[in-house]
């Protein structure tokens, strides 16, 4: 890591701040941590789930990320939430991290859909 | 579109910090819009590939799992896309927590 690099610093103890600040909320399953190069640095998932959320999810979050560019004028994305059946998944992009959390979402849209 | 679905946009309408309603097909045609005809075929082209993409994310990290809804947030709006069978909903608003 580059320590002469000015702000925002994302050390070490930041990702381990950010990931214990996360896991206190309720209803979170899981939560990944990457850096710019979309490597995971922290993750309560195991390796192989770990490698396809990230690699799967980053590629959409710069799919998503293009797609404000392109707009007039151009936005910077900073938040992009998915919801599934059976989760929801939160992804942050940040200056240098990336943080994805998927959780449990408490809502009523299934039944609304029903 | 069903009378339900009227009645949805309807209801979006009114809401507070809602600034625009677009309703697309699946071939990425804008049925109903509340923006301008410019903007609106701008945010449907690139919803629409927005849209594949999440899916097919969804469905490669779990078959069984399914593409419901997405949103967008960014510092000036956010965009709300909730896919349908034959089309899908785009919701812009101003962001607000």
């Amino acid at each position: 890591m580059q320590e002469a690099e000015t702000d925002p610093k994302r050390t070490k103890s930041y990702v381990e701040e950010v990931f214990r600040k996360v896991q206190e909320k309720p209803g979170v399953e899981d939560i990944l941590i990457m850096n710019h190069s979309g490597v995971p640095v922290k993750t309560s998932m195991d390796r192989q789930e770990g490698l396809q959320y990230a690699c799967l999810y980053d590629n959409l979050r710069e799919k998503c990320q293009a797609f404000l560019s392109k707009m007039e004028p151009a936005q910077n994305l900073t938040l992009l939430r998915v919801r599934t059946k059976y989760h929801e998944v939160l992804i942050t992009p940040d200056a240098k991290i990336t943080v994805l959390v998927v959780q449990n979402a408490k809502d009523t849209f299934l039944n609304i859909k029903g | 579109m069903s009378a339900e679905v009227e009645e949805l946009l309807k209801r979006f309408q009114s809401m507070k910090n809602v600034t625009g309603i677009v309703v697309v097909d699946n071939d990425g045609i804008p049925i109903k819009t509340t923006l301008d005809y410019t903007l609106t075929l701008h945010y449907a082209a690139l919803m629409q590939t927005v849209r594949e993409k999440a899916r097919q994310v969804v469905l490669d990290l779990d078959a069984t799992n399914e593409f419901t809804f997405l949103r967008l947030r960014t510092e000036q709006n956010e965009v709300m896309l909730c896919p349908q069978e034959d089309y899908f909903i785009m919701v812009i608003q101003s962001p607000c927590d």
